[in-house]
């Protein structure tokens, strides 16, 4: 394998990570919008409040990756979504003073707070969808507006990720709390988990249709046995949601999300960019590639770094292990 | 209007408003792991509480720190476009290392350390702020190995690719350790700490005139004040002193619009104060010792200081026409024939040359950086003033009553911050024109396709938003005041008083 190739699937690993870490977080945020009591809004957001500011830590490195290893997609994608870029700026800075300063006026905050952390995904999901699906451009630039990342199957890609973070959010919910809490996190488990397995469909559907090339990459064995690892290891989640085995059932939803970003990477290989409006046009990942020196100085050290970091983030986790019943906040 | 200097406006705004929770940060989570040891050394209840307390002003600093920093990342690939293509294969692994090595250990563990301290063992807690301080001082490491290189590039070779000409790494380690990297990371760490003491010193000092939570504010105070005598003597020698020596060497522009010399001299002369009138290229009514800055920059009373003109034209045909880190001629003519076009000099006019050392000459605000300049090492004496001050008073056992100095560091509170900020401003804009020194501009580098208005509203988002987070974070660092840290035992003075009941008001 060469070193492009390396760090495009530890780039899906890096995003995998952020979607199975902060994404359960920005499911209990968004979950918030559906729970009346607030005090169990406090419990839930109490679930999260050690954890996520270093679950932010692998969507700062999948960015910083981006940017090191490919300068030449960064810029042209950050440059040419200018506006959709600072959006999702703004919305991870309101996240973080949501969550931090939501004991000011907890009503608006937390209406606030879920709001932005249903954005986040759902934009996320449609850059995402925007580059499986391609986008119209070619040696003179882009033609397109704003309006042409929120086409429909990005949208539909988008959906598809908001729905799986809230379900993996609900699955950390009942894994956390107890009593009727609980109750309420499986339901909405079990909710979010069909609207999941919905998108989950009308995503590949909307492949075969919306981008033909990404398909084919599907239908390979590879591709195809990937497909169903995860629609199986979906499946079985809803299966133990409905039976109250919380623990396991966020494990699987842990783990789905790299299996899943994994797939999608796999459908683009080996081309970050694909035109809509000119079939020739394509960048791979090695037209667009940093320096050789680069790709090879900062490989070694970034996976073995990525395994230290997982191994005391989950030293942490298990610090705070446990149910959370209690509701107050630190300041 | 210009989107390039719209993006100038928003990056300035941007990077200021970072600077104001990052040196904090760092700074607070050093004095945060020295209060946590004093803690595990003493075991007595007071520091403790003073820890756990200024754990919680960390927190708040951390909290605007991390988000205005994930601004700045994107805005590289939003507005410098075409600064990114250019130096991205370098610029960019810095940054990354940064996530991986340092923001992970940093955020994780401060989650252990607000969320732990009152239910895991002291250990853990000691140790998480150990990895606080090393991660948020690893971090500053890394995104200042990006800056400094930025600074005084090395290591590199420009090619000619399919996207472009570009910079590309020759050697990993040497471009790291690029000659501006150790005295400007230890400058500015040093910067950090000595602001995270001043915090503990000023609000320590604030509740000794109150008469509240004595105890943790006396051992807080006397902890600080060490701190701060030290690092502020620590900022100007050797710190300050080597990153003036490098910036003489190979950013001489910056040295003399920092030092407002228009002329080059022999023996050049420190000038302590005066007004400069750029029209005239003079400094009026200057105070000046003697030779002292040819001392300062080379180490010899007679060294000869290039004058603003003279270093640009030094610059523009030393650091840059001559540069030898180009794949070939092609691509080196390629560069510099886009950056005269850049300012509307055609590259055939055989005043063309001349024309650039002008352009760069120009670029720089030699008043503003002459009075920032003055702003940084005027404060920065005066810390050193303050800090030998406190700790004689301390020595003398005279510190916790001395009302008056206690209030002279309550209200000087701003001060680090502003010599930081003073200190940013001399350095970033001391670099300009340049983005990348002798390769890219402002107006070279930045995106092609962004429209003014986009840039505009992004801007105008940003004044808005940012001025929200400020009185936000402003309510909760009161908040953090009023409420304190939590009472020691047997200290009377402990419980919050209320204001109407203070003597002389105030609060």
């Amino acid at each position: 394998m060469d070193y492009a190739t390396a760090w495009f699937y530890f780039s899906a690993f890096l995003l995998g990570m952020y979607l199975a870490f902060d994404g359960f977080d920005l499911g209990i945020g968004t979950l918030l919008a559906f729970i009346k009591n607030q005090r169990d809004r406090d419990v839930l957001v109490n679930t999260i409040a050690p954890v996520w500011d270093g679950n932010e830590v692998w969507f700062i490195t999948w960015g910083a990756g981006l940017f090191a290893m490919w300068p030449a997609l960064y810029a042209t994608l950050f440059s040419t979504f200018y506006l959709a870029v600072w959006l999702l700026a703004f919305l991870f800075i309101f996240r973080a003073v949501g969550f931090e300063f939501r004991n000011k006026n907890k009503d608006l905050w937390d209406k606030l707070f879920a709001l932005v952390s249903a954005l986040i995904p759902l934009v996320i999901g449609v850059i995402v969808g925007n580059l499986v699906m391609g986008i119209p451009i070619d040696a003179k630039g882009f033609h397109g507006s704003l309006l042409t990342l929120f086409r429909p199957y990005p949208l539909i890609v988008g959906l598809f990720v908001l729905f799986a973070v809230t379900w993996h959010g609900a699955n950390w919910g009942a894994y956390k709390t107890t009593g009727k809490l609980q109750e309420t996190m499986r339901k909405y488990a079990f909710t979010f988990w069909v609207l999941t397995v919905v998108f989950l469909l009308l995503t590949v559907i909307g492949m075969k249709i919306w981008a033909p090339l990404r398909f084919e990459r599907l239908m390979t064995p590879l591709g195809l046995f990937l497909t169903v690892v995860i629609l199986v290891a979906g499946l079985l989640d809803g299966y133990l949601i409905k039976k109250g085995v919380d623990k396991l059932a966020f494990y699987i939803s842990w783990l789905a999300f790299p299996l899943v970003v994994g797939l999608i990477y796999y459908t683009m290989y080996p081309y970050w960019v694909i035109s809509t409006t000119d079939p020739n046009f394509k960048l791979s990942i090695h037209d667009l590639a940093a320096s050789p020196l680069t790709l090879q100085a900062v490989l070694g050290v970034s996976v073995i770094l990525a395994v230290i970091i997982m191994t005391y983030t989950l030293y942490v986790y298990k610090m705070f292990g446990g149910k959370v019943t209690e509701a107050e906040g630190y300041y | 209007m210009d989107p390039v200097l719209l993006s100038r406006i928003q990056f300035a705004l941007t990077a200021g408003y970072h600077w104001i929770f990052v040196p904090a940060s760092i700074g607070m989570a050093f004095m945060v792991f020295l209060l946590w040891t004093m803690a595990a050394i003493t075991n007595e209840e007071q520091w403790h509480k003073a820890a756990k307390f200024f754990t919680k002003w960390l927190g708040v600093f951390f909290v605007l720190g991390v988000p205005t920093g994930i601004v700045m990342e994107f805005e590289f690939g939003a507005n410098w476009a075409n600064y990114s293509v250019f130096v991205g294969s370098i610029f960019g692994p810095p940054l990354m290392l940064e996530g991986l090595f340092a923001f992970a250990l940093e955020s994780t563990f401060l989650g252990v350390l607000l969320f732990g301290m009152d239910r895991l063992p002291r250990a853990i807690t000691w140790i998480s702020s150990f990895f606080v301080f090393i991660g948020s001082s690893l971090s500053g490491l890394w995104i200042l190995i990006a800056n400094s290189w930025q600074q005084t590039p090395t290591a590199y070779i420009i090619k000619d690719t399919p996207l472009g000409p570009r910079a590309e790494l020759t050697d990993f380690m040497k471009a790291v350790f690029n000659p501006l990297l150790v005295s400007q990371y230890t400058h500015t760490i040093n910067s950090a700490i000595l602001t995270g003491a001043y915090i503990v010193v000023a609000v320590s000092a604030y509740y000794l005139l109150k008469k509240r939570h004595v105890q943790v504010a006396r051992s807080a105070l006397a902890l600080g004040i060490v701190v701060l005598a030290i690092s502020s003597v620590i900022q100007l020698y050797p710190t300050g002193h080597e990153e003036g020596m490098v910036i003489a060497k190979y950013q001489p522009t910056k040295l003399a619009a920092d030092e407002g010399l228009f002329h080059t001299e022999k023996g050049a002369p420190m000038v302590v104060f005066g007004i400069v009138d750029e029209k005239n290229q003079q400094v009026k009514y200057a105070i000046e010792i003697p030779k002292l800055l040819s001392w300062l920059a080379f180490g010899d009373w007679n060294a000869q200081v290039l004058g603003l003109h003279d270093a640009a034209r030094y610059v523009w045909y030393e650091q840059v026409l001559n540069n030898p880190n180009y794949e070939n001629e092609q691509v080196k003519k390629q560069v510099i024939d886009s950056l005269m076009q850049a300012y509307g000099i055609n590259p055939n006019d055989p005043q063309a040359n001349e024309k650039m050392v002008k352009v760069l000459e120009d670029a720089l605000p030699v008043a503003f950086m002459f009075y920032a300049y003055r702003v940084m090492v005027g404060l920065g004496t005066l810390f050193i003033a303050i800090g030998g001050l406190g700790v004689l008073l301390l020595l003398l056992g005279k510190l916790y009553d001395a009302r008056w100095f206690l209030k002279v560091l309550v209200v000087t509170v701003p001060l680090p911050w502003l010599a930081g900020e003073a200190g940013w401003f001399t350095h970033e804009v001391g670099r300009q024109p340049w983005m990348v020194w002798g390769m890219v501009t402002d107006k070279t580098g930045a995106s092609a396709n962004v429209s003014a208005t986009s840039v505009l509203i992004t801007l105008i988002a940003f004044v808005v938003v940012y001025s929200i987070l400020f009185y936000i974070w402003l309510h909760f660092v009161r908040k953090l005041i009023r409420e304190g840290p939590e009472p020691v035992e047997g200290d009377v003075t402990a419980k919050p008083v209320p204001a109407v009941s203070t003597a002389g008001g105030g609060q």
